[in-house]
C-alpha cells in the first residue's frame, strides 16, 4: 500500500530499503521511516493487545500523543511505533495483555544505537 | 545543558523562534519527541485555490535557516517537565525563577536542561470521537492519516471513511482520493455529548462553512450559500431539505444526514454503520448503512496542547473559538509565568503559516528580554511581525474553528485582567 506515484508529491524517491523483525517476522522497511509506517505498509496493525479483554490495538494518532501503539523494541518496552526509526536488525515484539503484571525493567535512553541525532551532525532522516 | 532559550516543539512556530533568537547570537536548543523536525506542517496537503499546498518544503526551510541561525535541533527528544529553577515546585506560587527554567528531558538527550526564557510550541492535539469499536486496529485520527500518506507514503486504506464534517476530515478525506484510495464517504460524527459540536449535524455544517476556506469546501449544492449556512439555523433548515442520499463531490459521498454510529471487525475494522441523523444530532427514522472500509479516519477537532505549561502554572482561559483551554498571553505570546513563552497551536489552533509568523514574533521578544536587541529596535520589528501575524490569518488556506477573532478579542481581555 505504498503511494508510488502522487499526483502533487511526485514519484517516491529512491530510499533504500532495510529489514527488522516483528514478533519475530522479518519486515521490509524504507531507511529512516518509523516502525509504525513500515508496519502498517507490510499490512501489519496489530502491534498489542490490551490489558482490559484483550483487544487488538493498532497506530491511532500517529504523531506520539496517544500510546496506542506501544511496542517492545530490543527488549525495552513501550517505545512508540509511531516516534521510533527503524534501523536494521531491530528486534520489535508486540506487548501482550499481561505485560502490565511483569516487573517493569528500566525505561528511557534511546533504543535505535548507532544513530546519531540532528545535533551531532547525522542526517535530517527524512 | 544551559540555554538562552529553550523551545519545545520544532513545527513552524518553534523553529521562526529559534531563528530570531539564534541569529542574533543567543544560545537556543529545539527539543522534539519527533525524529524529523518541522512538525505537523511536513505532512500537510491542504486544497489551495485550484491547486495543493505541501507543507514539506516550508518546513525544511525553516528548519535549515534556525540551524544556519546557530540553534541547536534535539529530535527524538521528549520534555516532561518544566520547573522554575529557583527551586519553588508545584507548592510555592509558581512563577518567575529568578534564575530561569528547568526542563526535564528524556530520550537522546535525558536529564535537565537550564534555561533563561522557555517557548512552548508543542501545537495541537486530536480530539476524539468515541464510538463503539473505535479502539479496533485500522481506526486513526486524521492526522495519522496524513502522516501515513503524506509523510510516509503509505495509503492509509483502499476503501477508507472519514467521520467528522470539519475543515481537517474534509481535507484529509480529498488528500487520501488524490493519493489514490477510495473514499466512501465523508459521515457525521456520532451523536452524543462525547463528540461535541460535531455531534450536532448544523453546528458540523455553520462551523465548516463559516471556516475560511469553508465555502470551497463545501458539496456544490451547499457552496453558493456558505455564509448563510455559517448560521446554525439556517444550516439546519439545509439539512432538512436535503434528500436522504449523500451529496458527492470530488467523487467522494458526503453523507451530511448520516452520522457513524458502530464500526466492526475482527483484527481490524471490516465495517462501519451509518444511521439518520437530525440535524440537532438525535438519531432519526430511515435507512441504516452498512459501509465496507478497510481503514475509518476520525476527525475530532483540533485542540491546543498546553499541558506541560499548564502543569507550570500559567494562566488558562477556556475560548472555544482557540480550540479550548489556552494559556493566557500577552501581545508578544508572554504567559503569566515570566520567562515562558507559547506560539503557534499551542496559543490557539490555526494553520501552519500563522503559526510560523506567531513564532517569529514570539522570537524577537524573547530576544529583546534576553537583551540581544535594543527596546527601541524591538518595538518597530514587533510591530511588522504582528502584521505579518494578521496577514497570514487573512491569507489562511485553512482554518480549523470559525469566529477566531472573537476568541483573540477574549484572550486578550484575559491578559489585561491579570
Amino acid at each position: 500500500m505504498r503511494i508510488q506515484d502522487h499526483p502533487v508529491l511526485g514519484p517516491l524517491p529512491p530510499t533504500p530499503t532495510v529489514t527488522f523483525t516483528f514478533d519475530g517476522v522479518p519486515v521490509q522497511a524504507l531507511e529512516g521511516e518509523c516502525l509504525a509506517a513500515a508496519l502498517w505498509a507490510s499490512g501489519i496493525r496489530i502491534l498489542r493487545h490490551s490489558f482490559s479483554g484483550r483487544q487488538p490495538r493498532g497506530m491511532y494518532c500517529g504523531v506520539g500523543h496517544c500510546y496506542e501503539c506501544r511496542v517492545t523494541v530490543n527488549g525495552v518496552r513501550d517505545r512508540r511505533a509511531c516516534l521510533t526509526p527503524v534501523v536494521a536488525g531491530m528486534d520489535v515484539r508486540s506487548q501482550p495483555p499481561d505485560l502490565l503484571e511483569e516487573a517493569r525493567p528500566a525505561v528511557g535512553g534511546p533504543v535505535a544505537e548507532g544513530r546519531k541525532p540532528e545535533a551531532a551532525g547525522g542526517a535530517d532522516g527524512s | 545543558m544551559e540555554v538562552d532559550l529553550a523551545v519545545v516543539g520544532a513545527g513552524p512556530a518553534g523553529l521562526a523562534a529559534a531563528r530570531e533568537v539564534a541569529r542574533r547570537g543567543a544560545t537556543v536548543a529545539v527539543f522534539d519527541e519527533h525524529p524529523v523536525t518541522g512538525g505537523r506542517l511536513r505532512c500537510q496537503l491542504h486544497p489551495a485555490g485550484r491547486g495543493w499546498s505541501s507543507g514539506r518544503p516550508k518546513a525544511e526551510e525553516l528548519a535549515e535557516a534556525a540551524r544556519a541561525a546557530g540553534a541547536r535541533l534535539l529530535t527524538e527528544t521528549s520534555v516532561w517537565g518544566l520547573f522554575p529553577r529557583n527551586g519553588r515546585g508545584h507548592g510555592g506560587r509558581p512563577g518567575p525563577g529568578p534564575g530561569g527554567w528547568v526542563l526535564q528531558c528524556t530520550g537522546w538527550h535525558t536529564g535537565p536542561v537550564t534555561a533563561r526564557t522557555v517557548l512552548v510550541a508543542t501545537g495541537a492535539t486530536e480530539g476524539a470521537l468515541p464510538v463503539p469499536g473505535w479502539t479496533l486496529p485500522g481506526v486513526i485520527t486524521a492526522g495519522a492519516a496524513q502522516v501515513l500518506a503524506n509523510v510516509h507514503r503509505v495509503l492509509p486504506g483502499r476503501r477508507v471513511l472519514v467521520v467528522g464534517l470539519d475543515p481537517l476530515g474534509v481535507a484529509v478525506a480529498r488528500s487520501l482520493a488524490l493519493a489514490g484510495a477510495e473514499v466512501v464517504g465523508v459521515a457525521q460524527a456520532p451523536p452524543g455529548p462525547a463528540s461535541g459540536r460535531r455531534g450536532v449535524p448544523a453546528r458540523a455544517l455553520a462551523d465548516l462553512a463559516g471556516s475560511v476556506a469553508g465555502g470551497s469546501l463545501l458539496p456544490p449544492p451547499l457552496r453558493l450559500a456558505a455564509r448563510g449556512l455559517a448560521r446554525e439555523g439556517l444550516a439546519g433548515f439545509a439539512l432538512r431539505r436535503l434528500p436522504a442520499r449523500p451529496v458527492k463531490r470530488w467523487g467522494i459521498p458526503f453523507y451530511l444526514r448520516q452520522a457513524v454510529t458502530e464500526l466492526r471487525g475482527t483484527g481490524q475494522v471490516t465495517e462501519a454503520r451509518l444511521e439518520p441523523v437530525s440535524p440537532d444530532g438525535r438519531l432519526a427514522d430511515g435507512k441504516t448503512l452498512w459501509l465496507v472500509v478497510d481503514a475509518v479516519c476520525l476527525s475530532g477537532g483540533l485542540h491546543p496542547l498546553i499541558e506541560l505549561v499548564a502543569a507550570a502554572g500559567a494562566r488558562l482561559a477556556c475560548v472555544p473559538e482557540l480550540g479550548g483551554r489556552v494559556p493566557v498571553t500577552g501581545p508578544d505570546f508572554q504567559t503569566t509565568l515570566e520567562g515562558v513563552y507559547v506560539a503557534g497551536g499551542a496559543a490557539g489552533v490555526e494553520g501552519a503559516d500563522v503559526a510560523a509568523a506567531q513564532g517569529t514574533l514570539a522570537g524577537l521578544a524573547i530576544a529583546e528580554t534576553l537583551g540581544r536587541i535594543s527596546r527601541a529596535e524591538a518595538g518597530g520589528l514587533k510591530q511588522r511581525a504582528r502584521l505579518a501575524v494578521k496577514l497570514a490569518r487573512r491569507q489562511a488556506p485553512i482554518t480549523f474553528h470559525p469566529r477566531i477573532h472573537a476568541g483573540l478579542r477574549r484572550l486578550r481581555a484575559c491578559w489585561h485582567e491579570t
